[in-house]
């Protein structure tokens, strides 16, 4: 649709709207990573670079980077090899208990990094289901986690454009001789490119900036960039390598986006969505469906473990663990009772969905235009790639850069219950634009000329022809930014007050303490934030269910 | 020969084709012809293997392909929008089935061309499909399906998404290739024009059944039910004295309609002339593409659809005289 570009919208009131977002950015990010820095490099009043070459010639800091980036890429292709499948089963057949099922695979991606770490230790130590395989502690079990953590990912990225892929040009190319296998590779797989690229890199960014799972998994044996700053900074307090590590960081996310940017805008095509492409299985899709059986059994499994080891101490069944979620002084390793943390957590969410879905939105209509100059053009795709940096630096970052540049008028923001939520909503929001802007980006540019022309001004009409389509999507954002707000650890975990613990707080506090007594209510804990997440998900699935005609 | 033997298709309780016998003799063009959801799409894609048949067999060449999968049938389907691949160039279209069969990578280009040339793109091999008009994507997609040199070709309303001139334009090239390659061809559409310019027969298909299936011609003067003459274009329906009426007029014996029969009139039977044997009074008139269109009482018979020329100046209230032709009337079932 390149011919028909947008005039309408005038650029003035585009850049008005990014203009928000960019000044949150600029203060609750560049100002916070960029003091970090500082911090790093000029550490006594004078630059000193000095400590690079030495940081970088650390035989661990070379282990450290190839670790990071090799188990990204497994990690990667890993989930993006069980994903097709499960998108497949999930969003091109229909069967009943779908949606329950979409729900299941959600889950995951939702649930706090620590808990997932928790999950797989219940899992894989000894006395656990797959206890057996000795893959505790080693790598096998960082690289399932990331492909549990990451598989919500692929699928609905993937499923969500699958969905709507019309399925007749599929047909055509069987009519004309190709065999299912053909059809896969020549016309479906070209058609979903956009969407894989889209997923795997982001797959790829949560892979290497993965650190809950990896400090709970990996210990010091294996170390992430990620994990690797948060030691160098809290261990030993090394600011000027973690600072290094950052800047390396940081400038390989930058090349993947715009790698990924190129990528994408080589193989984005506005697409015609259809309705009801979805069919019954039949017998020939028997073996993709036993493939995504296993892939959900894999999602299960650890779940029900978890679950399972929350209801049992050494004597038997019990509701033990349960109760003392209520009782403050159950544990010396905390202040509050959890069920006071639960509504800390829940209002800290809510406070942090707001900002990150309004300002997600700004960025998701600013970033779908589609200018007509060239330079236009450049402009809109760097600040899409702008937006997508909360997600390549870690988060770590961010909280430890807010500590130590919010703490000074004009910005003393320190002892305020602000900083959680902020620092949330730039966690979640690339996620948020991620998932609202392919849609807007889908819709043909003149539905708005045709609005304008009947008489709507710029707003009214783009409120015309995108405001329909907008529903679900915003939807899926809202609760992908509560969920990802009360899961969030590593900013989390350095800026919440110690009288107002958020709940993964709680259970990283829970479970970094030796006790039956911490991880039994660690596990019963997880199982409650667990059912909070699934069930603000299942709500989210279902509204988008009900509003089925609006695509 | 394509042939089907008590075709059926059920979504759950929904029948979607009921109980269909057809043949397609090699060579010869076959349209189904009726209105949307009647079931014909459901049926094309039963033909090609993409849905699966409740009951009934489907044949080709006298085997059956119950067994057979969609690509090893050997048939090409053509959609209403094309389908083209968005990913792939014009060329890369083309070649698409080329490639399925094992033609030579050296080779394809010089067939690209000589396909490209038939359907009248002889320049567009490295053209982006997103560049192309919708006339110019259905010519691609034609290339494309006859590029598998299918045994049965499929068309799915190949025409409707086109503007009117464009339609009669390829409809009339894609009848030539159709004759010119000597390609089997099955065509489902809502447009009775589309199906007679396409087709040597046709068959009727209302609510998952074939009502009336014959060649064009005789369907198209001899509809079996009032249902298929009204989709196909007549527009009064009259029986009893009024009946007689036009019959005398015409100069047919009144015997033509038999007891319970209805006479059928498209309104190109009825034509304004002063020198016609019937008079009436105009009702309303409306400039049509060539002609002029008048709603009329009829004395003696009743409201009726006629058409002026285009040069003649037709008002309300205005006393009329009629002639009617023999070419646009026909005796139908008063009930089905």
């Amino acid at each position: 649709m390149g011919r028909h570009r947008d005039r309408l919208i005038p650029s003035l009131g585009v850049g008005l709207l990014a203009l928000v977002p960019l000044a949150f950015l600029a203060v609750f990010f560049v100002l916070p990573v960029g003091g970090m820095l500082l911090r790093g490099f000029h550490p006594d009043g004078a630059w000193d670079f000095s400590g690079v070459a030495e940081v970088l010639g650390r035989p661990r800091t070379a282990r450290v980077l190839w670790f990071t980036v090799g188990m990204a890429a497994a990690g990667t292709a890993l989930t993006l090899l069980l994903g097709l499948p499960l998108a497949f089963a999930l969003y091109r057949l229909r069967f009943p208990g779908r949606a329950v099922l979409r729900a299941v695979v959600v889950m995951p991606f939702v649930l706090p990094t620590v808990v997932v770490g928790v999950m797989f230790r219940a899992l894989l130590s000894s006395g656990g289901p797959l206890g057996f395989l000795g893959w505790d502690g080693s790598w096998v079990a960082i690289l399932l986690a990331y492909v549990f953590f990451n598989l919500a990912v692929v699928v609905r990225t993937v499923g969500g454009l699958w969905e709507g892929l019309d399925r007749r040009a599929e047909d055509a190319a069987a009519a004309l001789g190709a065999s299912p296998g053909r059809v896969f590779r020549t016309v479906t797989l070209p058609a979903l490119m956009p969407s894989i690229i889209s997923a795997g890199t982001l797959v790829f960014l949560f892979c290497s900036t993965a650190f809950g799972v990896v400090l709970t998994l990996g210990g010091l044996r294996y170390g992430t960039i990620e994990s690797e700053i948060y030691l160098l900074t809290t261990e030993f307090l090394d600011l000027q390598a973690a600072a290094v590590l950052s800047v390396i960081q940081l400038l390989a996310v930058v090349v993947m986006l715009a790698l990924a940017a190129r990528g994408r805008a080589r193989t984005e095509q506005s697409l015609t969505r259809t309705r009801g492409a979805a069919r019954a299985p039949r017998r020939s899709d028997a073996p993709l469906l036993v493939v995504a059986g296993l892939v959900v059994g894999f999602i299960l499994l650890p779940v029900l473990t978890l679950v399972w080891r929350s209801l049992r101490d050494a004597s038997g069944w019990t509701l033990d663990n349960y109760h003392l979620l209520a009782d403050p002084s159950a544990s010396p390793a905390l202040r509050v009772s959890i069920m006071e943390a639960v509504e800390n957590s829940l209002r800290t969410a809510i406070d942090a969905t707001v900002l990150a879905v309004v300002l997600g939105l700004c960025v998701a209509i600013v970033v779908s235009r589609r200018p007509r100059g060239a330079a236009g053009r450049r402009v809109v795709s760097a600040l899409d790639g702008t937006f997508m940096l909360p997600l390549g630096i870690s988060a770590v970052t961010v909280g430890f850069g807010f500590l130590i540049t919010l703490d000074r008028p004009p910005l003393d923001l320190r002892t305020s219950a602000v900083l959680v939520p902020i620092a949330q909503a730039l966690v979640a929001l690339p996620l948020v634009v991620r998932t609202i802007a392919p849609v807007l980006r889908s819709v043909d540019p003149r539905l708005r000329q045709a609005a304008a022309a009947l008489g709507a001004g710029p707003l009214r009409a783009a409120w015309t022809a995108e405001g329909p389509v907008l529903l679900r999507p915003l939807l899926a954002a809202v609760g992908f930014a509560f969920a990802i707000s009360l899961g969030e650890f590593g900013a989390t975990s350095f800026l919440s007050r110690p009288d107002r613990p958020t709940v993964p707080v709680v259970i990283y506090q829970l479970i970094s303490r030796p006790g039956a007594d911490n991880l039994g209510m660690a596990l019963a804990a997880s199982v409650v934030l667990s059912l909070l997440t699934v069930t603000v998900m299942g709500l989210v699935e279902r509204l988008r269910v009900g509003s089925v005609g609006a695509f | 020969m394509l042939e089907l033997k008590d075709v059926s298709v059920r979504f759950g309780e929904k029948v979607a084709v009921d109980d269909v016998t057809l043949a397609v003799p090699e060579g010869e063009v076959l349209a189904v012809l009726g209105p949307s959801g009647c079931g014909k799409s459901t049926l094309l894609r039963a033909i090609a293997g993409l849905e699966d048949l409740t009951s009934g067999t489907v044949s080709m060449d006298g085997a059956d392909l119950s067994a057979v999968p969609t690509h090893r049938r050997g048939f090409a389907l053509m959609f209403q929008d094309g389908q083209l691949f968005r990913h792939l160039d014009v060329a890369g279209n083309v070649a698409y089935p080329l490639a399925l069969r094992g033609v030579a990578a050296r080779d394809r280009a010089a067939r690209v061309g000589e396909l490209l040339e038939t359907v009248g793109l002889r320049d567009y091999a490295g053209r982006e499909v997103s560049t192309l008009s919708g006339g110019e994507q259905q010519r691609v997609a034609l290339a494309r399906a006859l590029a598998a040199e299918p045994r049965l070709l499929l068309l799915d309303e190949p025409l409707s998404a086109l503007d009117r001139s464009l339609r009669e334009r390829l409809a009339g090239d894609l009848r030539d290739i159709l004759t010119g390659t000597g390609t089997t061809a099955l065509l489902v559409t809502h447009d009775h024009d589309e199906a007679f310019t396409l087709a040597d027969r046709m068959a009727l298909m209302f609510d998952g059944r074939i009502v009336q299936h014959g060649p064009t011609q005789e369907v198209w003067t001899h509809p079996a039910t009032r249902q298929v003459a009204e989709f196909i274009g007549f527009g009064t329906f009259l029986e009893g004295e009024p009946a007689h009426r036009v019959l005398a007029a015409a100069g047919i014996s009144e015997d033509s309609v038999a007891e319970g029969q209805v006479l059928a009139l498209r309104r190109s039977a009825l034509r304004l002339d002063p020198a016609g044997p019937l008079e009436g009074t105009v009702l309303s008139a409306a400039a049509i593409s060539d002609a002029v269109r008048v709603d009329l009482e009829v004395d003696g018979v009743g409201v009726v659809e006629a058409l002026a020329e285009q040069h003649e100046t037709v008002r309300a209230g205005n006393r009329v005289s009629v002639r009617v032709d023999q070419a646009g009337i026909a005796a139908i079932a008063a009930e089905n």
